[in-house]
């Protein structure tokens, strides 16, 4: 792919450099395959390569930092993509408490990780606090509820929005209804119907 | 149009409002989160009806939306929901409307389905752009089943509609089973199928037999979420009304189809928009189309109606929304006298204790 590339022989040295640097402390090529592709396709300059995969390889090292400092984290750990997505979180400006959160309420269901880590950044993006969208997740995730249904919170609250109902009510019920709720759809009779 | 002047008894606002409080204050002393929404908001609507000049009326709105429930022991819940709006149009004269919807509905864990025992009341002492003033109990009795790929529900449900004006009244019946099939959470599959018969107690029939009908309506849909900010629906539906009454065209035996439409997008807890559009097409079986003159045309009647309607608001604190509404509605159909068209909209506030 980097011979393919239209950098110099000097730049595609240096990015194999990188490359073995970071599987010598750990990172698999995997993880940092996407960042060169994506700076490949946008054909960035090579500083900005450069920079990019240094800085990636630095998040990749926070988030593996962070997952083995949790009890039970390497479980998270095993999966490349659930390691990616922490170090996204990081690089999206989400603090090492926030991910730390949200990794240790996941180790139960390490499956889930990437689900639970996706409709958080949502749920923040619509304007939850860390705290509230934090224990959303954790209610979520000692639910039977599957991962792959998780998105519905933000289709009940787009709907409670519609109804008038503040989000904080909307979160008091969810956390009151999640223990007893099998199904997103059950969830969203119990808070917005009646 | 059929517009009340202003002045007119309104004592079933009144009984409304009374009974709307007295429940309130009894739910309250146990709900667990009463809401409450006062709005007003003004705008213009223009209408024209019957091949009518387009009149241009000022138009005001006052609304009060009360909403209680509470959760019992066993996992049931209760809950009450009221609302009151005043709408206010400025023509030669002050022209006053109402709108009131009353309902209390529970749910009760029944194993592992659900139970639904609905009742409601929905009315108007001053008439509304639509109808005339009128009362109308409605009642819902259905059972919903568990699942996540799979959902079925069967209801009994009817109304009856008190109209003291215009000898409408109507007893409704129906018993309706609605399949959900949800394969995720992106994409889900909605139909239904609804048969109900109608008794019009006030109604000339054909012969010495009672005003009777029978409605039979299926519908399918899809729904599902873009994104994760992004709600959005699409119903199809279609059905035929087989009535022995003469009368208004509601009453008469009619096939219809029908499309709708909903989208509802909210990136932020700040900021909500909702647009919504439908396109339905009715054709009467015995009723004649007249021509301008109020002759027979030779033609059966056929009318195809559309609407569109959208809906942002803003909060910045979630108390105080600044709301802009708009609507239009347009009916075509082979008889001028059923054709006619709307336009509205509205700006206003709403705030929610």
């Amino acid at each position: 792919m980097l011979t393919r590339s239209r950098y110099s022989p000097e730049v595609q040295a240096e990015v194999s450099r990188l490359f073995r640097e970071a599987e010598r402390q750990g990172i698999p090529d995997g993880l940092l395959l996407p960042r060169l592709e994506e700076g490949i396709a946008k054909k960035v300059n090579a500083e900005r390569l450069l920079a990019a995969l240094e800085r990636e390889q630095d998040l990749l090292l926070q988030a593996r930092d962070l997952l083995t400092g949790l009890d039970g984290g390497e479980r998270l750990l095993e999966d490349q993509a659930s390691w990616a997505r922490a170090a996204n979180l990081l690089a999206a400006g989400y603090g090492t408490v926030e991910v730390g959160g949200l990794a240790r309420a996941s180790l139960s269901r390490p499956g889930d990780f990437r689900p639970a880590a996706s409709l958080y950044v949502s749920l923040r993006g619509w304007g939850l606090s860390a705290g509230q969208a934090l224990e959303l997740v954790r209610g979520l995730l000692a639910s039977p509820i599957s991962g792959e249904r998780f998105p519905g919170i933000m289709e009940i609250f787009i709907e409670g929005r519609r109804l008038r109902l503040a989000p904080e009510i909307l979160i008091r019920r969810l956390l009151e209804q999640l223990p007893d709720a099998r199904t997103i759809e059950e969830l969203r009779q119990k808070c917005l119907q009646p | 149009m059929k517009l009340m002047r202003a002045g007119r008894p309104a004592l079933g606002l009144v009984a409304g409002l009374v009974i709307c409080l007295g429940l309130w204050a009894f739910i309250a002393a146990h709900a667990e989160e009463p809401l409450l929404l006062l709005s007003l908001a003004g705008g213009t609507y223009v209408a024209s009806a019957e091949g009518s000049a387009p009149a241009l009326f000022p138009e005001a709105r006052v609304s009060a939306l009360g909403a209680w429930r509470t959760v019992l022991a066993g996992g049931g819940i209760v809950s009450l929901n009221a609302a009151s709006r005043l709408y206010g149009y400025w023509d030669s004269g002050t022209i006053f409307q109402d709108r009131e919807n009353l309902m209390l509905e529970v749910l009760l864990p029944a194993g592992s389905s659900t139970l639904l025992v609905a009742a409601g009341l929905e009315g108007s002492a001053l008439g509304t752009v639509e109808a005339a003033p009128f009362a109308m109990p409605d009642w819902r009795l259905g059972l919903r089943t568990p699942g996540e790929l799979w959902r079925a529900e069967f209801q009994l449900r009817g109304h009856y509609l008190y109209d003291p004006q215009e000898m409408e009244d109507v007893l409704y019946q129906a018993a309706r089973v609605s399949l959900t099939y949800d394969p995720s959470i992106r994409l889900g599959l909605v139909s239904a199928l609804e048969a109900g018969w109608e008794y019009r107690p006030e109604y000339p029939a054909v012969g010495a037999a009672p005003a009777q009908g029978v409605l039979v309506r299926a519908e399918a849909g899809l729904e599902g979420l873009l994104g994760y900010f992004l709600d959005w629906s699409l119903t199809g539906y279609g059905g035929l009304h087989l009535s022995n009454a003469t009368g208004s065209p509601e009453s008469e035996s009619f096939w219809f189809v029908a499309a709708e439409g909903d989208l509802s997008w909210s990136p932020h807890r700040q900021v909500s928009l909702h647009l919504g559009g439908f396109a339905r097409y009715d054709s009467w079986l015995q009723r004649q189309a007249l021509t301008s003159g109020g002759t027979p045309s030779g033609q059966t009647l056929y009318a195809l109606s559309l609407g569109l309607n959208g809906r942002a608001d803003w909060t910045p604190n979630g108390k105080l929304f600044l709301l802009l509404e708009g609507n239009a509605a347009r009916r075509l159909a082979n008889d001028p006298s059923e054709e006619r068209w709307s336009l509205g909209a509205v700006l206003g506030l709403e705030y929610s204790f």
